[in-house]
């Protein structure tokens, strides 16, 4: 297969305890809701100096709660139902 | 008795404990200092959160690296006689061993906080965060331990290092403490209460223990143990030589004189008023611990005695008052032969 | 799916053999009968089922896991629980009929503590027949949220039923890491139908995009409140119609339970059944097939913010967006619903709507902000009137039957 593969930032809710660490390294990225949690945009990171922020800010998060994802595919990895229980 | 400082002064080793020492207090005063910045999430535009949290981090990995050379160079020195058991048993070394002790729970407290730190993602956040609460106790006890075991604690620049040490965290922990909702005020108002009591019995402490005189021995430095070579040339014949020395006269009027030769200085000379036994004064001499002799001697101005096969004679100088009631003297021996 | 009159209590073992024959053996041949079928899951997503055999089998190397969900954490459905205690054997069925395709070697059924007549409809039928692998049932403490998918995977593999995040699917890594195919009891009760009849026999009824048969619960604002087999060829009025009518002039509607949308009291009527009608025409789902009458003298905003805040309730309390963006929104809402908001407080929530969408390890606070927003959008007037200061009295109207209690823990 040679498609090319996108990389996205992905942050696991659960483990996220919103220290935010990663809007300031990355605020191209990401982004911080009302509530400290960070917002983490679905955009491929399509250049050198953004995957190296990126990879910048996985290594900080103190809860390990961020990655890259590189899926050759652009659909969100959950179950992309709108209900649960299928 | 009166001893002169006969081992030369403290090896390189110790310098270098005691400037490893301060300079790991400073680095994990700043330590302390950014972790408790990092726990409040201060930031300002130069100072996002994660630069204070890995600055933090390093500082701690710098302080324990400093911790464990200042450890390696103790166990080296041969001043203070501190073996690897010592560094890791908090009790019971020969130099200081209290406040020693202080500083090897500090250390290992500090070890439990990196491991456990950058250990994080095995052990559950609870435990991580109970362990790094710890430092909390640590930062104290290495200020004390540094207080209680260094030998210049009174210097005008160790006491700057621990007074802005102090200060600095204490700001800091003024900050933390103001932090928080109405479910911990009273956690916050007891911890404040807490360091204000730390403070008080730490400074109490701080000023009638080691930035008072005489420390040094109720801190329970051992004596340095006296040079068995000989510090002076031997007369192989008679001589003369320089005495100086000391009277003490008890309440009974009983005197006693102590000597030494400044030139053959392992010789020693102890006079003795006679007691109801005896007509004459007794004179001991001594070289090091090893008596020569013993023997009554016959004084008038000057002191006559024999030792052995050779003739002595030792003339006094020095007031009156002080032959009479005790002081400083000096004198001269003079000898037939020598005294070996 | 027809058969005994439910009052007859679980549908025993001969009466079923006699009445549907023998079931055939599954194999690769019935994936393909379901993607001719057609199939959607009726646990509220309506995803194709024959996909998601596929992902599961693909993914399998003889370790597969199948679980049945029938555990219906959603407090105004009652269809799975009435069908798997009244034919408990069709589920088993298609239950094996699941493993044996799939060549998983566990199944399980997912109960919660509001299923006790089905569990031991289920227990009880596993001892009248010798087929398949044992079927082995698993318990959780009764709550909304335990009914979703990676929090059953989750409860079935030994921890709390609370959802998991992942970067892969549960077909392709589930119970222990292994391909996991998780299914709504009615949906393999369909799949047990189609391995006898065939997907024609499915197609015959339904849309073209709804096909087959689908169980509805009708409850609120009804004369005969209860569970109906429908076909989504209808329209809502002639499932209200077989349900007795209405008691009182509604006042609307909701669609789906919790995590569903807000009909209009004049759309009701003529309110198409078929999934992808009611996606373009209305922008609803179907999803579990509820559907709660308002009465008339309630409100739709007050009824929208209960179950808002019944759902910030039983949030798993594991993501920060969930927990603070849902308890954000009840509380502006509860403002709204008495007419007493605070300045910018509708703003604030559109706001906080898209804030908090997609940010959850799983689709709790999706369905919550999602039944919320259409209730917005369909009752736009009357929720400015709340806005304005105007008193409703929708307060103290019945409203919706309120939830029974919550289990206690995550077991």
């Amino acid at each position: 297969m040679s498609e090319p593969v996108e990389r996205r930032l992905r942050v696991n809710p659960i483990l996220c305890t919103g220290y935010a660490y990663c809007s300031e390294i990355v605020p191209e990225l990401i982004s911080v809701d009302d509530w400290g949690f960070p917002i983490v945009s679905d955009k491929p990171i399509d250049n050198d100096d953004l995957l190296g922020l990126a990879h910048r800010a996985v290594a900080t998060c103190p809860r390990l709660a961020l990655l890259i994802d590189e899926a050759a595919d652009r659909r969100p990895a959950r179950d992309s139902n709108p209900r649960p229980s299928a | 008795m009166l001893l002169a400082a006969a081992s030369s002064g403290p090896s390189p080793y110790w310098y270098m404990t005691r400037g490893l020492g301060l300079c790991a207090l400073i680095v994990l005063t700043g330590t302390v200092v950014l972790g408790i910045v990092t726990s409040i999430r201060w930031t300002d535009e130069a100072t996002p959160g994660f630069v204070s949290a890995n600055m933090h981090r390093n500082l701690s990995l710098i302080a324990i690296s400093l911790v464990l050379l200042h450890i390696v160079t103790t166990v080296l020195d041969p001043f203070a006689g501190i073996t690897v058991r010592d560094v890791l048993v908090p009790v019971g070394a020969a130099y200081r061993p209290v406040w020693l002790g202080l500083g090897v729970v500090a250390f290992e407290v500090m070890v439990a906080i990196v491991v456990t730190s950058l250990l994080r993602d095995r052990i559950g956040p609870q435990l991580w965060r109970l362990i790094h609460w710890a430092a909390y106790a640590s930062w104290p006890l290495a200020v004390v331990h540094g207080m209680g075991t260094g030998s210049d604690a009174r210097s005008p620049f160790m006491i700057a290092v621990v007074v802005w040490s102090v200060v600095a965290v204490l700001v800091a922990l003024f900050f933390r403490l103001r932090r928080g909702g109405a479910a911990t005020l009273g956690i916050r108002f007891a911890a404040a209460a807490a360091i204000g009591l730390a403070l008080f019995i730490g400074g109490s402490w701080a000023f009638s223990g080691p930035l008072a005189p005489g420390w040094s021995a109720k801190a329970g430095t051992p004596a340095p143990t006296p040079s068995p070579s000989p510090t002076g040339p031997i007369h192989t014949g008679a001589f003369s030589d320089p005495l100086i020395g000391v009277v003490v006269v008890d309440k009974n009027g009983y005197l006693q004189i102590s000597m030494r030769d400044t030139i053959d200085t392992a010789l020693t000379i102890a006079i003795r008023s006679p007691n109801s036994n005896e007509t004459l004064p007794v004179v001991a001499i001594s070289r090091d611990t090893r008596v020569l002799c013993t023997v009554p001697a016959s004084v008038s101005d000057t002191l006559y005695a024999v030792c052995g096969s050779t003739r002595l004679t030792i003339t006094f100088y020095g007031s009156a008052a002080a032959m009479k009631n005790g002081g400083n003297i000096s004198g001269q021996l003079t000898t037939s032969g020598p005294l070996n | 799916m027809a058969g005994p009159p439910l009052a007859s209590g679980a549908e025993r073992w001969q009466d079923h053999a006699r009445r549907l024959g023998a079931r055939p053996a599954g194999g690769p041949w019935l994936m393909d009968a379901l993607e001719k079928s057609g199939l959607r899951g009726r646990g509220g997503a309506a995803f194709p089922a024959g996909r998601k055999w596929a992902a599961v089998a693909d993914a399998s190397e003889g370790n597969a896991v199948v679980v049945i969900n029938a555990s219906e954490g959603e407090p105004l459905s009652l269809k799975d629980r009435t069908l798997v205690s009244s034919r408990p054997h069709l589920v088993i069925d298609g239950a094996l009929l699941a493993a044996e395709t799939l060549r998983a070697t566990d199944v399980f059924i997912y109960f919660s503590r509001g299923s006790d007549v089905a569990e031991r409809a289920v227990r009880d039928a596993l001892k009248e027949r010798g087929d398949g692998p044992a079927v082995k049932l698993v318990r959780t403490s009764h709550r909304y949220i335990a009914g979703e998918a990676s929090a059953a995977v989750n409860r079935v593999a030994g921890g709390p039923s609370k959802p998991k995040f992942s970067l892969t699917r549960t077909a392709e890594k589930g119970v222990d890491d292994r391909p996991t195919l998780v299914q709504n009891a009615e949906s393999i009760a369909h799949v047990a139908m189609i391995a006898r009849y065939g997907p024609d026999w499915f197609r015959a009824l339904g849309t073209p995009g709804s096909p087959g048969t689908t169980l509805m619960t009708v409850c609120g604002n009804i004369r005969r409140p209860g569970v109906y087999e429908v076909n989504p060829a209808a329209d809502l009025g002639g499932v209200v119609d077989a349900a007795g009518g209405p008691a009182s002039r509604p006042g609307g509607a909701l669609l789906g339970g919790y995590f569903g949308s807000w009909i209009g009291p004049s759309a009701l009527a003529t309110l198409p059944l078929d999934g992808e009608r009611l996606k373009s025409e209305f922008g609803a789902s179907f999803g579990c097939g509820v559907v709660a009458l308002l009465p008339e003298r309630s409100c739709a905003v007050v009824e929208s913010t209960r179950i808002l805040t019944y759902l910030a309730w039983e949030s798993a309390g594991q993501c920060g967006p969930c927990v603070n963006g849902l308890a954000a929104l009840s509380e502006a809402m509860e403002r709204i619903a008495v007419s007493r908001p605070n300045d910018g407080d509708l703003d604030r929530v559109h706001r906080w709507i898209e804030m908090v969408r997609g940010r959850g390890a799983c689709h709790h606070p999706d369905g919550a902000v999602g039944q919320l927003e259409s209730a917005l959008r369909v009752f736009r007037d009357h929720l400015q009137a709340h806005v304005n200061g105007r008193p409703c009295e929708g307060l103290r109207a019945k409203g919706f039957p309120q939830p029974p209690a919550v289990g206690a823990g995550w077991r």
